[in-house]
């Protein structure tokens, strides 16, 4: 087993991925935990690496995940070791795609490329709900969709200032600008998520760019405290956008949504042909209502794997430089303390 | 201070309005296929005069008992399993908030959680309304029947009657060997349109079963994360 920078495992204790197989413990965004006693066996921290195989799924890499003959087959067609490891230790942690989706695990240490295409991505989502926001953008001048485009190039600015800080000499005061940016922007797409919210808009999808833009600066935002060593500043980021997202994301119903999107539908209701048209509207809406609630345990979790970096007196920048530079997935951080 | 264990029962709480929800809906829809199937045999059987002359007693007399018969014991057993679910949710985070925990809970936590729990009690009195409205509700008066509330669910009156009368005075005015069939036809659409106003599309002064068992679920939800969850 090696021990990084005296603090980090490059990989999980084999009792505790024994003890994830059969299901005892569960990984909840950063922590491995007992689904039983609540109990916190370790942290995780997903690597620099991982996000560019990530960054290569989302580019169209297929990357099945689900089980272990489809992930097998893949990673032996991909012939790739790097890859293959990835995915070896996705399963032995019982993942699905998760570390490979739009939510990562621990703090975020992307690099601006991988960040400014998520950012991309964001932006199609709002061209591709243009037709509802309109009417919504129409009587809410937060939600001005040149405003929105300012904002996400404020946003790809903020994470590129973030990353090109660890060049610097003295990093510390760029990573201190990073952080109130990342902050005010954090606000905006709060706001605007409100904005839509009050016009009485059930449809998760409507929100989601915004969601995803608030994720995305918030993370900016803990990475930036965590590497100038406000360890402290960044729990609380965390802490308070974990109950955020949270009353954000249980703001938009499965059941509401759907009825309102078959309400569009020239089927009628009664028929197995609605069932089905309800089913394609389930699967959409869950799989997006997943990811959002995603979003809040991993921040929810990074809080506390940060809480346990300052218990154990590692300085956030040592963390993340580990994390930017181990080639492994992930690293592994005993847990001290016991229970969440 | 952060808590995780909040976080995930809010979670929870929201998977699980979202799967009683989905469950729900896919449920009654199919029980409106199978009713719209049983009424049309019905009608198929029911003789000229019932289709032409008596629409509004055939919906009164035969489709609404029937609708009510059978649709009850399926929205008490979708509030029943939904109410077991949402227990277990409590219960199971009751037994982490015993355990020593890594950070600091504001006093009242564990109270809140029994709050939780308790927060079934909506469902339970939602479904025994649901079950003493149907005697009630035997009426064919023009209005909608019940009041919708977070916590009950109220049977839909819809008054498919006195539009179809209008419906058969134009019909009495045909004549010819279609009669009897544009008939039952039209009495067929009228059941099938009455179903549906009950069971799954209301309007806005009086929403549909469904709707109103989704808007229970959205609310019970919303109180269940109010307490701590």
């Amino acid at each position: 087993m090696t021990i990084v920078g005296n603090f980090f495992w490059r990989k999980v204790p084999e009792h505790l991925i024994a003890a994830l197989k059969t299901g005892e413990l569960k990984v909840y965004g950063s922590i491995i935990r007992s689904i039983s006693t609540g109990r916190i066996a370790g942290h995780l921290q997903q690597t620099s690496a991982l996000h560019e195989i990530g960054d290569l799924v989302r580019g169209g890499m297929s990357l099945p995940l689900q089980g272990l003959g489809l992930a097998s087959q893949t990673a032996t067609v991909i012939q790739n070791e790097q890859i293959k490891r990835a995915v070896a230790a996705i399963q032995e942690l019982q993942l699905t795609n998760l570390a490979f989706g739009a939510v990562g695990i621990g703090v975020s240490v992307a690099s601006t490329a991988i960040l400014w295409r998520k950012i991309d991505a964001v932006e199609r989502q709002v061209s591709s709900i243009a037709g509802t926001l309109d009417m919504i953008l129409s009587s809410v001048e937060a939600l001005k969709q040149d405003r929105i485009v300012d904002d996400f190039a404020r946003l790809r600015a903020v994470v590129e200032q973030m990353n090109e800080a660890w060049i610097l000499s003295d990093p510390a005061r760029q990573w201190n600008d990073v952080a109130r940016d990342a902050h005010n922007l954090s606000s905006v797409f709060e706001r605007r998520i409100i904005a839509i919210i009050d016009t009485g808009e059930v449809d998760p999808i409507v929100a989601e760019p915004m969601l995803s833009a608030l994720s995305l600066a918030t993370d900016t935002r803990i990475s930036a405290r965590l590497a100038s060593g406000a360890t402290l500043a960044a729990r609380e980021v965390a802490s308070a956008g974990a109950e955020t997202m949270s009353k954000f994301a249980g703001h938009f119903g499965l059941g509401t949504a759907a009825l309102k999107r078959m309400e569009s539908d020239a089927v009628q209701a009664g028929s197995l042909s609605w069932a089905e048209a309800f089913k394609r509207h389930e699967t959409e809406l869950r799989q997006l209502l997943t990811d959002q609630r995603a979003r809040v345990t991993a921040l929810a979790s990074n809080g506390l794997t940060i809480s346990e970096i300052e218990r154990q007196g590692i300085h956030g920048r040592k963390w993340l430089e580990a994390a930017r530079e181990e080639d492994v997935p992930f690293l592994y951080l005993n847990a001290e303390t016991s229970s969440a | 201070m952060i808590h995780l264990l909040n976080i995930l029962g809010r979670s929870e709480i929201d998977e699980w309005r979202d799967h009683w929800s989905s469950a729900a809906a896919l449920v009654i829809n199919d029980l409106a296929v199978s009713l719209q199937e049983k009424f049309d045999g019905d009608i198929s059987n029911s003789g000229f005069t019932d289709a032409l002359v008596r629409q509004r007693g055939f919906i009164v007399t035969k489709v609404e008992p029937h609708l009510r018969m059978v649709t009850i014991p399926v929205i008490e057993k979708i509030v029943d399993e939904a109410n077991v679910a949402l227990r277990q949710i409590a219960n199971h985070h009751a037994v982490w908030q015993e355990r020593p925990l890594l950070v600091q809970l504001p006093d009242g936590s564990v109270d809140g959680l029994r709050d939780v729990a308790m927060t079934a009690a909506p469902f339970a009195a939602g479904a025994a309304t649901a079950v003493a409205l149907p005697a009630m509700a035997v009426t064919t008066s023009a209005a909608w029947f019940g009041l919708v509330t977070v916590t009950a669910i109220s049977w839909p009156v819809v008054i498919g009657g006195s539009t179809l009368a209008a419906v058969a005075f134009a019909i009495g005015s045909y004549r010819g060997k279609g009669m009897k069939d544009r008939a039952h036809e039209r009495l067929r659409k009228s059941v099938h349109q009455h179903v549906v106003a009950t069971l799954i599309k209301g309007d806005d002064k009086q929403q549909a079963i469904l709707q109103q068992v989704i808007t229970l679920l959205q609310e019970t939800a919303r109180e269940a994360r109010r307490h701590r969850l």
